[in-house]
């Protein structure tokens, strides 16, 4: 009788510890593999859109590319009132900034990855300024960063948009600020792209720093100038 | 994301609450599991047991000798089961009854058929003790998760509520781990689920045919009491 209550108790509690066992451990080794694969998985760049100074590209202006809408008003025109006056960075909600963890950081908070990746815009504003080499860097580099994420705030890039496309927009302002023309210098390939980054030019609309500059630094720098725009969030 | 998300984390990470219906949730699956394999042990025990006495019964054995053997087992202390103690109940009722002289032939088959209902009662207990355990670890578990999932996802919402970004990353952990638990809660339902079904419906065929064998043993009674009060009212 007692063998046979050993039998009946010992026998299914030693079958159902083994059974949850490996379940549990299957599970275990399985999640760690699979977390190999997560690790593995491209590590995500922060957007580049970067600004690219148009003096050394001036001799050629929008005769080199194809342009599908190109919109060329070189002369300025007087204020017009701005739609949408909100240039700063905090006034949308941000898909790029959200999406780019930066590798090998190992714990993230939202805001740190904002500040973060605002720092590393500006850090590629400098050195995009030091290469061309213009004059006051200062003033000069605040204006770029903003332009830069007033534009990058208000880009939704469009399902068909991969890795590696590149668009060239050419875009001219006035000295208040206004965007008086936007036209595609070199075309991504994908209409669609070309079209998202117009747009987001178009939404920002106007960029109120430019206006603190003084003529000749306007003149040299932001009166024509191309914005690239690469997709290098984009994971697939 | 280099983070590491295993399942160990996950668990470890949990809020209170949802770290609590887990252990309910593997208690209820060990102790459904250890249901489940004790009771396939003892319906097939049963089974084989009901074959083999059932072979030994119709192989024409003088029935006196069989529960003489039967006692031999009971004096080792065997307590007997299955449609065996059917048989010794309803014949040591009959003999006890037909020492008797003025008992008639119904009041004797009556004693002994009501003798054989009680051990039928107490087998029917016997096999059947906790299967409305495993039908109600069935029927709430799928549930308990789901409370564990949706406090999870309640909790890790509302600390989205506090973070200015909200980024899938703030999210995806707490979710992921709240889900653990509907999971949980899943795989302790549908083993218990099944195996109810099945031994509900193996323990109905079984006593299904300890009824048969009661009313064809009765049967046999009948015959022998009629026998019996034949010879006693002729010897008068």
């Amino acid at each position: 009788m007692s063998a046979d209550r050993l039998l009946f108790a010992g026998l299914p509690a030693a079958l159902t510890l083994l059974l949850h066992g490996g379940l549990i451990l299957i599970l275990v080794v399985r999640g760690s593999g699979a977390n190999e694969v997560v690790a593995a998985a491209p590590a995500i760049q922060p957007i580049q859109a970067t600004l690219v100074q148009a003096e050394t590209l001036k001799p050629r202006p929008k005769t080199t590319a194809p342009t599908p809408k190109p919109k060329p008003k070189p002369e300025p025109k007087p204020n017009q009132p701005a739609p949408a006056p909100t240039p700063a960075i905090e006034s949308e909600p941000e898909p790029t900034e959200v999406t780019q963890p930066a590798p090998a950081a190992p714990e993230w908070d939202a805001e740190q990855l904002a500040a973060l990746t605002r720092e590393e815009l500006e850090t590629l504003v400098d050195a995009d300024i030091m290469t061309t080499g213009a004059g006051e860097p200062s003033l000069r580099d605040v204006v770029a960063a903003t332009i830069q994420a007033a534009v990058i705030n208000r880009w939704t890039r469009p399902p068909s948009a991969r890795n590696g496309m590149v668009a060239v927009l050419a875009i001219q302002l006035v000295p208040t600020g206004e965007v008086v023309g936007v036209g595609v210098l070199q075309s991504s390939g994908d209409t669609a792209f070309d079209r998202s980054a117009m747009t987001a030019v178009k939404r920002a609309g106007r960029f109120p720093e430019v206006a603190k500059l003084d003529d000749p630094a306007f003149e040299a720098n932001f009166r024509r100038f191309q914005l690239i725009f690469k997709p290098e969030d984009l994971r697939y | 994301m280099t983070q590491e998300l295993g399942l160990i984390e996950l668990i470890v990470g949990a809020s209170a609450l949802v770290q609590v219906v887990m252990l309910i949730l593997v208690l209820a699956s060990l102790s459904s599991w250890f249901l489940i394999i004790q009771r396939v042990m003892l319906m097939r025990r049963a089974d084989d047991e009901l074959l083999v006495f059932e072979e030994q019964f119709w192989s024409g054995i003088d029935l006196a000798q069989l529960y003489r053997e039967g006692n031999q087992a009971v004096t080792e202390g065997q307590l007997p089961t299955g449609v065996e103690s059917l048989f010794r109940a309803g014949f040591k009722e009959f003999s006890r009854l037909s020492q008797q002289s003025d008992m008639d032939a119904d009041a004797i088959l009556e004693g002994s058929r009501r003798a054989m209902r009680v051990a039928l009662m107490r087998e029917t207990d016997r096999i059947e003790q906790h299967l409305p355990f495993l039908a109600s670890v069935g029927s709430t578990s799928p549930y308990i998760g789901l409370l564990g999932t949706v406090w999870g996802i309640m909790h890790s919402f509302r600390g989205l509520a506090n973070a200015t970004q909200a980024t899938l990353a703030t999210v995806a952990p707490g979710i992921s781990e709240a889900l653990i638990a509907t999971a949980m809660g899943l795989f302790a339902a549908i083993p218990a689920v099944l195996a109810y079904n099945r031994l509900a419906a193996r323990s109905d065929v079984l006593l299904n045919r300890y009824e048969t064998f009661l009313d064809e043993f009765s049967g046999i009674l009948q015959r022998q009491t009629y026998a019996l009060k034949a010879n006693q009212s002729q010897r008068r």
